[in-house]
């Protein structure tokens, strides 16, 4: 193998992948790279067997060839070099060779045949999504994933491919969140998924602003095509839960209120609630909602009200802060709309009103008192 | 304690019931008399009782009080078997407020030795004298008297040479007495005491208050080293003095244990107390106490052993971990941490170099860092995939952490903490911070566990509300046959604790809500792990709802081996001086340890 390339590039694609290097494994190749010259081209690859990047660039290839590299090291080491070319070598005893205006540097690396091998995603199943309304549904959708390893379907975020819309799905058990894009279409067939929050991690981070993106689906993998990188995630094949049931069709008692309004004054209280239940307690009056909080251990106590629409029975319900922060963080309208039932069941939360093409609804599950 | 039994007449307890009274031998030796005779002035409701013996009490034994006295046919029944005034049905047997019970210390006494009685009853102008010789021979005189009786006992088993043989030397003899009467000056610290030996005056205790009683009883050397204790549990109470793990004995010879006023001896309950002091004590070392337990005599029966000094609890369970909490309660709150010198033998704690680290203001410093809200990190919640150290250097790469998105903790967070105190995690297993003494290694399970068991704690004991957290969708678990049992027994506690479970048809149940400081990740496991937990574990020392809180609160807590951030380790040493008993795990094993800088500097070297 010899080839050269331009410092900056090398490591701009060797950053692309990096981060699918697994912090801890028992498996020592997956703290390598993969590094390949061919045909006028260095592909970098990295993996931790669930999730797999491929990342490219031009490059003048003297002699094909392969080679794993301590990705890490590598990173470190590119990072110091002088922005100018450098040429990269190895020999039979797989040591590379790195050469730039300053010198020359020596490193081991290990044999390509060592390092897993990229999914085959052989498929008819194609979708396309634009960039924009991706990168927003992975931002709505991951922050209500489980990291529960022994329910692996909720650690991902369940994806409806339907004719003409496209749904994400994320649980925890605690709150749901599910939005839908109407600015989507797809004759071909229809299917669900569940993609590994990791990976949509990866896929909104490697997203360019404009344009929209090619999307493989296989039996068991999924394909991101994106400009100079190739994400492969293996998908959880567990049963999702049937969301749908649990989403109450109708909440009878109705809130609206302001979201920055409510998130600053939720917050302020938290902070005097329990810090390993964060629980706050809404009660809800006409037109007007008191908040609450309490931490018996420290005798912290805080209580708010603030103005609402509510026309309904008055009514007390718990929640853990924390839950109720995110989800309305993850809300973009500044009125929102907050649904219950009683004390018991679940909370709705939707924009006052919906984007265009779009329909976003959040779920929390309240903390009851004991009887 | 209230003593009923002075207005009734001695009388001869009926066959049956006398039948139902643990026999045996009364009267074993000279000490054993003291005991019985001092036991019946106490009964009578003396204020002041006068011991005297002679040569160990094989000559002399004589015992006068000022109780309510005897008139002179009350005299004479009093030495026939059974006769008792102290209990009149088998209902009285299983609720005994006296000392005697049996009716049959002064006859036995009366058969082995020449007793003489005066007496008058307080209601009498007269007094009378009875004489007895080897249980024979009965005389009874009138005489001029004092309220009250006197009762000398000679010649200590003249009758029986054998006997008389096997008595130890007079020193021997003497210490026993000695033990006995200790017992009884402690637990009567209202009662006016006099020894006299040989004619000297070796104890005079005017009536005072119990710490008074036990300085002049231990030592007020010793007495220094007591801690008092209160406490109580449902009708139970519990108080006393303890000892600083650092004041021990190589016997138990200074540990006393007293049941509604009667001085017994509990296996039991002395492991407790030493189970209470964990580790702090090494093999071979004894605490010295002084403990007062009262509670409803219906639920202790005395009648078990014709000394009265065993007793059988029906909540002997509960009692035994009651000792174990109150002791390690009393123990935390002065501030006796386990420190990491404990020397290799396993002896005391020293405390002297330690008048800077003294455990309770290693409590109120914890306490005192709760400046900082630890919020708002999501550090129960947050996903975190990408190091914050590589963004910096990654300015081409297009991040989704946009201001709203909460995917990591937010800066200001982990700024906040740069100013505040640090702690460090070691082998993602013990926290380490530093305290003005020295520094402070908190081992994290056992942390959270004493947080999450408290808490559970105060929903059963204080009757704080439980919470839990409804579930999106409930989880429905096949359970084998065995755990299915177990979760029967145990499911209206974990209910309790605020869980929602409800069981099906066959072995199925589903569980819809769970306490609210269950980690997310843990749900799916939870409750298995409790059964698994319930089922293998043996926690004798636990009532039901204890070891049903133990389970939860070691399977509910962070593992050793879990890594914690900046605020999760800033909560659960917040969370972890808020309790009652920081130092101590619920098993008893100790949570945290501190070293001083002395010790640190001892090691480098610094100072000698
Ligand atoms: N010092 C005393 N003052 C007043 N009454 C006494 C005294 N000593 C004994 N008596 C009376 O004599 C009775 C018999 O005493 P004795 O010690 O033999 O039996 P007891 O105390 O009833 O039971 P036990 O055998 O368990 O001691 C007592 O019940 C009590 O009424
Ligand atoms: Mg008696």
């Amino acid at each position: 193998m010899n080839f050269t390339i331009s410092r900056n590039d090398f490591y701009r694609v060797l950053q692309k992948v990096i981060n699918v290097i697994p912090n801890k494994s028992t498996v020592d190749i997956l703290y390598s790279v993969l590094l390949i010259a061919e045909e006028d081209q260095l592909k970098i690859i990295a993996t931790d067997l669930e999730i797999t990047q491929i990342a490219w660039a031009s490059c003048n290839v003297s002699e094909q060839g392969s080679i794993a590299v301590p990705g890490k090291l590598l990173l470190d080491i590119i990072r110091e070099m002088p922005e100018n070319d450098l040429t990269f070598k190895i020999d039979s005893n797989l040591k590379i060779y790195i050469e730039s205006t300053f010198g020359e540097y020596k490193l081991s690396g290990q044999n390509k045949n060592e390092f897993p091998s990229v999914p085959l995603v052989e498929t008819e199943h194609k979708i396309e999504l634009k960039n924009t309304v991706l990168k927003h549904m992975i931002e709505k959708t991951i922050f209500a994933c489980s990291t529960d390893n022994l329910r692996p379907a909720l650690t991902g975020v369940f994806c409806q491919i339907m004719e003409d819309e496209y749904r994400m799905v994320a649980t925890d058990g605690h709150r749901l969140v599910k939005i839908i894009t109407h600015d989507f279409e797809n004759k071909e067939f229809t299917e669900n998924i569940i993609i590994p929050t990791k990976a949509l991690n990866f896929v909104a981070r490697n997203l360019p602003a404009e344009g929209s993106q090619k999307i493989l689906i296989s039996e068991n993998h999924i394909l991101f095509e994106l400009p100079n990188t190739k994400i492969y995630s293996r998908l959880i094949k567990d049963p999702y839960p049937d969301y749908e049931r649990v989403i109450p069709a109708q909440n009878s008692k109705q809130m609206e209120i302001n979201k920055e309004q409510f998130i600053s004054s939720v917050k302020r209280v938290s902070l005097f609630s329990n810090p390993m239940t964060y629980q706050v307690k809404l009660s809800l009056k006409p037109n007007e909602i008191n908040i609450y909080a309490q931490d018996i251990d420290f005798g912290g106590e805080a209580n708010e009200t603030i103005a609402c629409k509510f026309d309904s029975d008055p009514l007390d319900i718990a929640y853990n802060a924390n839950y109720l922060l995110d989800i309305l963080r993850h809300l973009d309208s500044e009125e929102i709309k907050f649904l219950v039932e009683d004390e018991d069941g679940p909370g709705i939360i939707v924009p006052f009103e919906q984007e265009e093409k779009e329909e976003i609804l959040m779920l929390i599950m309240p903390v009851r008192l004991n009887s | 304690m209230t003593r009923n039994s002075n207005k009734a007449r001695i009388h001869v307890l009926p066959e049956n019931l006398a039948n139902k009274i643990a026999a045996g031998e009364v009267v074993e030796r000279p000490a054993s008399v003291v005991k019985e005779l001092v036991e019946n002035a106490i009964d009578a409701e003396a204020t002041k009782i006068i011991i005297a013996i002679e040569q160990a009490g094989k000559n002399l034994i004589q015992v006068v009080d000022n109780g309510i006295g005897m008139n002179s046919e009350d005299i004479q029944t009093a030495f026939e078997r059974h006769a008792t005034s102290k209990i009149q049905s088998e209902r009285d047997l299983e609720q005994i407020e006296t000392l005697g019970f049996r009716g049959e210390a002064l006859p036995s006494i009366a058969s082995v030795a020449q007793v003489e009685v005066k007496s008058r009853h307080i209601k009498d102008t007269m007094g009378s004298v009875f004489t007895l010789h080897g249980g024979k021979d009965a005389k009874l005189k009138k005489i001029a008297a004092n309220t009250g009786t006197s009762i000398s006992v000679k010649n200590l088993f003249f009758n029986t040479p054998a006997r008389r043989q096997f008595l130890r030397s007079d020193n021997s003899e003497y210490q026993q007495i000695l033990t006995v009467l200790k017992r009884f000056f402690l637990a009567y610290a209202d009662i006016h005491f006099e020894l006299w030996v040989n004619g000297k005056e070796v104890f005079k205790l005017p009536e005072c208050d119990l710490g008074e009683r036990v300085e002049k009883i231990l030592g007020s050397a010793s007495f220094k080293g007591m801690l008092p204790l209160n406490a109580s549990l449902g009708g139970i109470e519990l108080s006393g003095f303890i000892s600083r793990p650092d004041v021990v004995r190589k016997s138990r010879g200074h540990q006393f244990l007293f049941l509604n006023g009667r001085p017994i001896i509990s296996k039991s309950l002395h492991h407790a107390v030493f189970q209470g002091y964990s580790n702090l004590i090494g093999p071979g070392e004894f605490p010295i106490f002084c403990l007062f337990l009262e509670m409803d005599p219906t639920l202790a029966d005395v009648n078990v052993h014709p000394t009265k000094m065993e007793v059988r609890f029906s909540n002997d369970r509960s009692l035994y971990y009651f000792f174990i909490n109150s002791i390690q309660k009393v123990l935390s709150a002065e501030g006796v941490v386990p420190e990491l010198y404990a020397a290799p033998s396993g002896s005391a704690v020293q405390k002297e170099s330690s008048a800077e680290s003294r455990p309770r203001e290693i409590i109120d410093e914890m306490k005192n860092r709760k400046r900082s809200m630890a919020r708002f990190s999501g550090a129960q919640l947050s996903l975190t995939y990408f190091d914050t150290s590589e963004k910096k250097e990654n300015p081409l790469q297009d991040s989704i952490r946009t201001e709203k998105t909460t995917i990591e903790p937010p800066a200001v967070a982990m700024e906040q903490y740069k100013t505040d105190v640090q702690f460090w995690q070691v082998h993602n297993r013990y926290i380490l911070s530093e305290i003005k003494s020295g520094i402070v290694l908190i081992d994290q399970h056992v942390a959270h566990e004493r947080i999450l068991y408290e808490k559970i704690s105060k929903i059963f004991n204080d009757g704080q509300k439980s919470f839990g957290q409804k579930l999106l969708f409930p989880q429905k678990i096949n359970l084998n046959y065995e755990d299915f049992a177990i979760l029967k027994e145990i499911i209206d506690v974990l209910n309790k604790m605020g869980f929602s479970i409800k069981t099906f048809s066959g072995t199925t149940v589903v569980i819809d809500a769970m306490p609210t400081d269950v980690k997310v990740g843990r749900e799916s496991q939870i409750l298995l792990d409790i059964i698994d937990y319930y089922k293998n574990e043996p926690l004798r020392d636990f009532n039901h709802t204890e070891k049903i809180s133990a389970a939860y609160a070691c399977k509910n807590a962070i593992k050793s081996g879990e890594k914690l951030s900046q605020v999760e380790m800033h909560n659960l040493v917040d969370q972890l001086f808020a309790c009652e008993s920081p130092f101590f795990c619920p098993h008893g094993r100790p949570v945290i340890i501190t070293i001083d800088m002395e010790e640190l500097d001892r090691k480098f070297k610094r100072i000698p």
